[in-house]
């Protein structure tokens, strides 16, 4: 027992100090506890120290805890940089990727999948008139090659394509020859007349049931 | 002198003072005995609540040793009638989870406390700041700490009352032992 104790309220001696810090860590047999607390009872200087004890503990607590943000806000802010290193990488490809697209529409319009048309007519739709087989085969190359160029014409950005507006005024001029020829058009007036007679003959039953 | 009944009790501005200079310490006592915040602020309204009806019957220099009194019988039946009694330190701990109702003022100080411990914990030797970080941050009994450490309870229980004086000086110089 301290001589310190109960005088006009001292400070807590050394060893009810560390009684209290047992008492608070729970570092104390049941009897030394209830012996403890009954002490507490008429002696506010141990009273004291518990709560010193407790600050003290929390203290030490709080010291902890209050490095590990430090600890995680470095990680986080390590974890940032690099993912922002790799979005800044990534965001470089992309650009990269495109400016070497952009001014390449030849490329793009040489990996499009070709105009094929069906050339069997078992891929034609079944009960197609010959004639109409025979006008479209005729018609075959002239519609490639301007699905070809149409395909083309449509990443023909760049003005500098001076090649492209040659391509593009030949073929204005042969179709204008054409027209002016008068037997250009001919297989489509020729299809439509033909379709439009099938049509009506496949009707009449139909309007006379 | 009697008073008639509505006039009994502490005035407000008495009890205002008082609160403000001891409920932090009481608070803290609390805690040790209950070992939970929650229960522990229910005993210290208590505490103060018998303060507002029967502070006024206490002298102004026997005042402190009145509310550890109050305090700690709060305490008691309150753990009494809760039952809860924690085994552990972690229960403790709980109250770095509880600290929303903290004041500016009390949280500068508790910083402040805190970063002293941790240029305290700095000056320990390795020995005795193992012991401290084993017993508080781990929560490793005395005992335990022996048995990893392999060495004897006394040289645990030595380190750790060394490190824990230097450690409430730093924090707590007027508590000084």
């Amino acid at each position: 027992m301290t001589t310190s104790e109960n005088s006009d309220f001292p400070t807590p001696s050394d060893e009810t100090q560390w009684l209290a810090f047992r008492y608070v860590l729970d570092e104390m047999t049941a009897e030394e506890r209830e012996a403890f607390e009954h002490s507490l009872e008429d002696n506010p200087n141990r009273c004291e120290s518990v709560a010193i004890a407790v600050q003290l503990v929390q203290a030490i607590a709080d010291s902890e805890t209050s490095e590990q943000p430090m600890i995680a806000s470095s990680d986080a802010d390590s974890l940032r940089v690099r993912l922002g290193f790799i979005g800044a990488s990534l965001l470089a490809c992309v650009v990269v990727i495109t400016l070497w697209l952009i001014p390449q529409p030849r490329r793009i319009a040489e990996l499009q999948p070709q105009y094929d048309p069906p050339r069997n007519s078992a891929d034609r739709k079944p009960g197609k008139p010959d004639e109409q087989a025979r006008l479209a085969q005729v018609d075959d190359s002239r519609a490639g090659q301007l699905l070809s160029f149409w395909t083309r014409s449509e990443f023909e950005i760049e003005p500098a394509e001076v090649e492209s507006s040659d391509e593009w005024t030949e073929l204005v001029e042969s179709v204008d020859t054409d027209i002016e020829a008068g037997h250009e058009f001919g297989w489509m007036l020729a299809a439509v007349s033909k379709d439009a007679k099938t049509s009506a003959d496949s009707r009449s039953p139909s309007i006379e049931n | 002198m009697t008073h008639p009944p509505e006039q009994e009790g502490l005035d407000a501005a008495a009890v205002a003072a008082l609160y403000s200079e001891h409920a932090h310490d009481l608070e803290s006592f609390l805690i040790g005995v209950l070992k939970n915040r929650d229960l522990a602020v229910e005993a210290l309204q208590s505490t103060f609540s018998k303060a507002i009806e029967r502070g006024d019957t206490v002298r102004k220099e026997t005042v402190k040793g009145w509310l550890y009194r109050v305090a700690l019988n709060e305490a008691l039946e309150l753990r009494r009638r809760n039952n809860t009694y924690a085994k552990t330190l972690q229960k403790l701990q709980d109250w770095q989870s509880h600290r929303g109702e903290e004041t500016p003022d009390e949280h500068a100080s508790r910083e402040e406390a805190s970063h002293a411990v941790r240029e305290a914990m700095k000056l320990l030797s390795p020995e005795q700041r193992s012991v401290v970080q084993l017993r508080i941050y781990e929560d490793k009994t005395f005992a335990t700490i022996a048995e990893e450490l392999n060495i004897p309870l006394g040289t645990v229980l030595t380190r750790m009352r060394t490190a824990l004086k230097h450690l409430a000086v730093r924090i707590a110089p007027e508590h000084r032992p």
